[in-house]
């Protein structure tokens, strides 16, 4: 395949030829860096190491072909274990780091010989909360902290230091993607904004509200319904410590994890699932197509999504997200009915996002250099923005009013002028603006960061 | 930039930062004026020092007289006659001292490259003589500094903003581009990090200008720009 259609893209495609290629692409690529850390391993791993069956799991993994292999070579914790590799393993370790590293990769190759049913003997190690995971289930053991493990497989059964298995089980929020606050593996990544330990009845009721937000996704978009539980795995609960509506993150390194807080309303919990699902969408999109052409990250540009600046690539996930959100929202608006103030609330939504993800492409689109593809996909969006415009017609003309005047402050307060570089007041005000870029009432003052207009 | 652009230009610096004193900066340029054109530098990191560049295209001796006399030097701390080409002066200043801190008198011709092809008399505030350095005027070629990491940045450089020669010297280096790109085009490039903290400030004066060459003197990049 040499050309991707941009069109299946921008929005959910749906499980297409061109999806599968995607993650195709994807794994091979796991599977090959996983080959190269196997030789490594050979060459470079203390004796004390190699004395335990390492070795034997990574041989396993790599040699037996299938579609459970394929499954767990692009799941988000093998995604996590090769990234800690490249970070660590480049300079000396510890020999403890060795057990933790290749220990728990034994995940992978236990839960593939329990899938297909193989013979395997083991050694493994369970992560620093003394859990093993059988990953592609929802099952796990657990055990002592960073605890030496001894697993044998035969007959999709698990012995575990001679002894059978005892699972315990995750909540699913839909069959195939649990809720996860533990994993170590899991969370280890999750950086931005705080993790939380859910107690039981928490827990259930995060997988619960979730479980509607995925229910009503499978009805207002099927297709992008569809990628997202191919791609999903885990859903991480996030602390929300000063009560935003919602905080959220995903990462590059951890694709098929979403990291949200719990949110009693389905659709802000959908919206959520969506942005985070599109940055993890596209970032699995980079392993055939930069989008973006190298060499240019240099500079921050203006974000009309936060005070602070973004980078091209963050404006070209930031509008890719919220075009997704404000299409879902705009398609459920007109689907369904909502009491009267959710529906402004989701109207005022709509309207925002669409004056966001303008200024999004506009910087986007005046600066960067594409790709082929990266052209085409930035022109849909453009496109696609335009069609939306159409769908708010019927919005009170006050509630859009107010969101346009709400984005054209935004952008007063943090952008250079009608540029796209972003403009700290504090920043900016070292120097100066000369005349014709200062409004003149601020002529008057070196230092006063310039107001916002009052919103009309 | 011709002069009348390069003193709108200077205007807008003053405008910019009337806590420092830009007039001898200013009558340093006028002194200078004549055929020829004007470049604008600015220097990565930091915001108080930025550069002019005169292209001298008249006869070289009265024009070395100029600069002497300008920039308070002795006739002998400039050579005599540049090796080859017409030549160009660069003049870094510190806005915060109101005073040059270096000097580079630079002969080349461009359509003979090659090692010894030109050569940079450097200058510094405070010495009476100058110092005169060797430059390997060649193409761009990706590769040429077998540093993985600085080729790799040199040449996804390269695709964004067509590079056309280059000048390595001992300490540095200098990138002149075959198209000049426009500052906010130039200012999103990895090689514009060292801009970054700075370029909205810098994009107040210097607008939309043609950057024309990107150079490291050893110690800081310098993006010299076209009006």
């Amino acid at each position: 395949m040499n050309t991707l259609d941009e069109r299946r893209w921008i929005f959910g495609g749906g499980l297409t030829t061109e999806w599968a290629w995607v993650v195709r692409r994807r794994r091979q690529l796991a599977l090959v860096a996983l080959a190269r850390i196997e030789k490594s391993y050979l060459k470079q791993a203390p004796a004390g190491v190699r004395k335990r069956r390492y070795a034997a799991g990574l041989r396993y993994f790599l040699k037996t072909k299938g579609p459970e292999r394929d499954r767990l070579a692009v799941h988000p914790c093998f995604d996590y274990w090769l990234d800690l590799h490249a970070r660590h393993f480049s300079a000396p370790v510890r020999d403890n780091d060795w057990h933790l590293q290749f220990g728990l990769f034994q995940s992978f190759p236990a839960a593939l010989a329990i899938a297909r049913g193989d013979r395997l003997a083991l050694d493994a190690t369970a992560d620093p909360d003394g859990r093993f995971y059988i990953y592609g289930t929802p099952y796990f053991l657990q055990d002592g902290p960073s605890s030496a493990l001894r697993l044998r497989i035969a007959g999709g059964k698990l012995e575990v230091n001679g002894r059978k298995a005892v699972l315990r089980k995750l909540h699913e929020a839909v069959p195939g993607i649990v809720a996860d606050d533990r994993g170590w593996l899991m969370v280890h990544g999750v950086t931005m904004h705080g993790l939380i330990g859910l107690e039981h009845g928490e827990r259930v009721r995060f997988a619960e509200v979730l479980r509607r937000a995925f229910d009503d996704l499978s009805e207002r978009d099927p297709s992008l319904h569809a990628e997202m539980l191919d791609m999903v795995v885990a859903l991480v609960p996030l602390k929300n410590p000063v009560e935003h509506g919602s905080v959220s993150s995903s990462y590059v390194n951890l694709r098929g994890a979403i990291a949200l807080s719990h949110a009693e309303d389905p659709v802000l919990q959908a919206e959520t699932l969506i942005h985070e699902f599109c940055h993890q969408k596209m970032n699995q999109l980079l392993v055939v197509d930069p989008v973006l052409l190298p060499g240019q990250s240099g500079q921050v540009f203006y974000s009309p999504w936060r005070a602070d600046a973004r980078r091209l690539r963050g404006l070209l996930l930031g509008s890719h997200a919220f075009l997704n959100v404000a299409r879902y929202l705009s398609t459920s608006l007109a689907r369904e009915e909502f009491p009267e103030v959710q529906k402004i609330e989701l109207m005022v939504n709509v309207a925002l996002r669409l004056n966001q993800v303008e200024a999004g492409l506009k910087a986007l689109t005046g600066y960067g250099a594409f790709t082929e593809f990266g052209r085409r996909f930035v022109m849909g969006m453009w496109s696609e923005l335009e069609v939306l415009r159409h769908s708010v017609l019927w919005f009170p003309p006050a509630l859009r009013a107010e969101q346009d005047a709400v984005s054209a402050a935004h952008r007063f307060r943090y952008a250079l002028g009608e540029t796209g570089f972003h403009k700290s007041a504090a920043h900016v005000d070292k120097v100066r603006r000369i005349a014709f870029l200062a409004p003149a009432e601020e002529e008057a003052s070196e230092t006063a960061a310039p107001k916002a207009p009052e919103a009309a | 930039m011709n002069t009348k652009e390069r003193v709108e230009w200077l205007k807008a610096v003053r405008a910019c930062f009337p806590q420092y004193d830009t007039v001898p900066m200013a009558a340093a340029a006028a002194a200078l004026d004549g055929p020829g054109r004007w470049e604008v530098s600015v220097r990565g990191g930091g915001l108080h020092e930025i550069g002019l560049r005169f292209f001298g295209s008249g006869p070289y001796v009265p024009w070395r007289d100029a600069c002497a006399r300008t920039f308070s030097l002795g006739r002998a701390a400039l050579p005599s006659a540049p090796r080859a080409g017409s030549p160009w002066l660069t003049a870094a200043w510190d806005l915060r001292t109101g005073d040059w801190t270096t000097l580079r008198l630079t002969g080349a011709n461009a359509s003979k490259l090659g090692p010894g092809r030109a050569f940079a008399w450097d200058h510094k505030r405070g010495e009476n003589s100058s110092e005169k350095h060797a430059l390997d005027l060649r193409p761009f070629k990706p590769g040429v500094f077998k540093e993985p990491a600085l080729d790799r940045a040199l040449e996804d450089f390269s695709a964004l903003c067509p590079v056309g020669s280059m000048s390595i010297e001992e300490h540095g280096w200098s990138l002149r581009f075959a198209q000049p790109m426009r500052w906010p085009l130039f200012a999103r490039c990895d090689l514009a990090a060292a801009f970054t903290p700075d370029s909205s400030q810098l994009a107040l004066f210097l607008l939309d200008r043609r950057v024309t060459e990107l150079a490291f003197d050893g110690t800081a990049l310098w993006a010299h720009c076209a009006g």
